[in-house]
């Protein structure tokens, strides 16, 4: 039997049935953790916050039109929620040490390259100031257009240009600086 | 002739294919001569693939129960909200007729109590003003005001509709707060 879409277990979950719902975690949780690791930095927080989305989202579900995709419209509401944590002047805490997954097939030494250069842009992520970084993950995660993340974070659109193009000059430097300090301390 | 490079913002917007496809035709002839603009928008298109190249990090246990456990907490403890708010509209009004019935003899004590200060300040008044009798027909116009009664109905209703009204703030305050408490708790 045809495993059930999305789309069916929005319906039965609106109905009120549990199980449905814990299937779209189960699909989904992943992904929502994904955003919010992005977005907070920190692990234990992002599991918080993933929990979070699925149960603001069972709250909201009358409000997802069912003609859409479902992984679009929770990965907005995982946006939105951590846009009002970060916004909500919070200390910051210290970044994990990510154990970034690599392809299997890669050589030990490629895949230890790999995760360097994605812990490198995770840390280089979470430097950046709260609401650079929100454009950057609607941008460049959620593949949302200018108007559209303008739209979702209530700003201008000239607001939303040149906070991405600032967190995109920020990134650069950041990386190019790790890459240095890393090819320096090879050398030594 | 001197060559006018594209700018950061124009290259951003380039890549994020937000401009007019007149605007990019534009941008893609200049790159096409100008090696330094094209290495910046390599460059740019670089930092892109390494941002959006991120691994995704594993989550390391299914919180498809946590959350199940938390929408349920959320269901229970709506009803017990509900009988919160019921109990509390009870409450209200039991107020509400209680308080009427406790004031209703104190306002008739009142009333009582200044129908006789208004006697005394009566007969004061009239044998003061045979002494002062130029100030007499002011003196009488201010006994007509005290002597007159007092509108009981009308402030039996004002004082019911004050402790209504109380009562009322008192149950949306408390819906709030219980309202608030309930989301943080689940």
């Amino acid at each position: 039997m045809d495993a059930p879409t999305d789309r069916d277990l929005v319906l039965c979950a609106r109905r009120g049935e549990s199980e449905p719902f814990g299937e779209l975690v189960r699909r989904y949780q992943t992904t929502v953790f994904n955003v919010c690791y992005r977005l907070m930095g920190e692990r234990r927080e992002a599991e918080d916050m993933t929990q979070e989305t699925f149960i603001r989202a069972l709250d909201r579900l009358d409000t997802f039109n069912m003609d859409l995709p479902f992984a679009p419209w929770i990965k907005r509401v995982a946006a939105n929620l951590c846009l009002n944590r970060l916004e909500s002047a919070r200390p910051e805490s210290s970044l994990d040490d990510e154990r970034d997954e690599s392809a299997s097939d890669e050589s030990p030494e490629a895949a230890h390259d790999e995760s360097e250069r994605a812990k490198q842009v995770r840390r280089a992520l979470r430097e950046l100031p709260a609401h650079y970084r929100i454009v950057v993950e609607l941008r460049h995660y959620h593949d949302m257009s200018y108007d559209e993340i303008a739209q979702t974070m209530k700003i201008p659109l000239s607001d939303v240009k040149s906070h991405l193009f600032r967190a995109r000059k920020i990134l650069a430097e950041q990386l190019r600086e790790n890459r240095e300090g890393a090819k320096n301390a090879k050398e030594l | 002739m001197k060559r006018t490079h594209t700018t950061d913002d124009l290259l951003n917007e380039y890549l994020d294919h937000a401009l007019t496809q007149t605007q990019r035709t534009e941008i893609e002839g200049h790159l096409r001569e100008c090696d330094e603009c094209s290495t910046r928008v390599n460059e740019l298109r670089a930092l892109f693939d390494e941002i959006e190249s991120l691994p995704e990090a594993k989550l390391e246990r299914d919180l498809s129960k946590e959350v199940a456990a938390a929408a349920n907490r959320r269901v229970t403890f709506a009803p017990l909200l509900w009988l919160l708010f019921a109990a509390q509209a009870v409450a209200a009004v039991v107020a509400s007729a209680v308080a009427g019935w406790l004031i209703q003899p104190l306002i008739q004590q009142t009333v009582d109590v200044n129908i006789l200060a208004a006697q005394s300040i009566e007969t004061l008044t009239v044998e003061w003003a045979n002494w002062v009798s130029e100030s007499q027909i002011a003196l009488e116009q201010t006994l007509q005001t005290l002597t007159q009664p007092l509108p009981f109905e009308a402030s039996m209703l004002i004082i019911a509709m004050l402790v209504t009204a109380v009562s009322l703030l008192w149950i949306t305050g408390n819906g709030l707060l219980i309202t608030s408490l309930a989301r943080r708790h689940t």
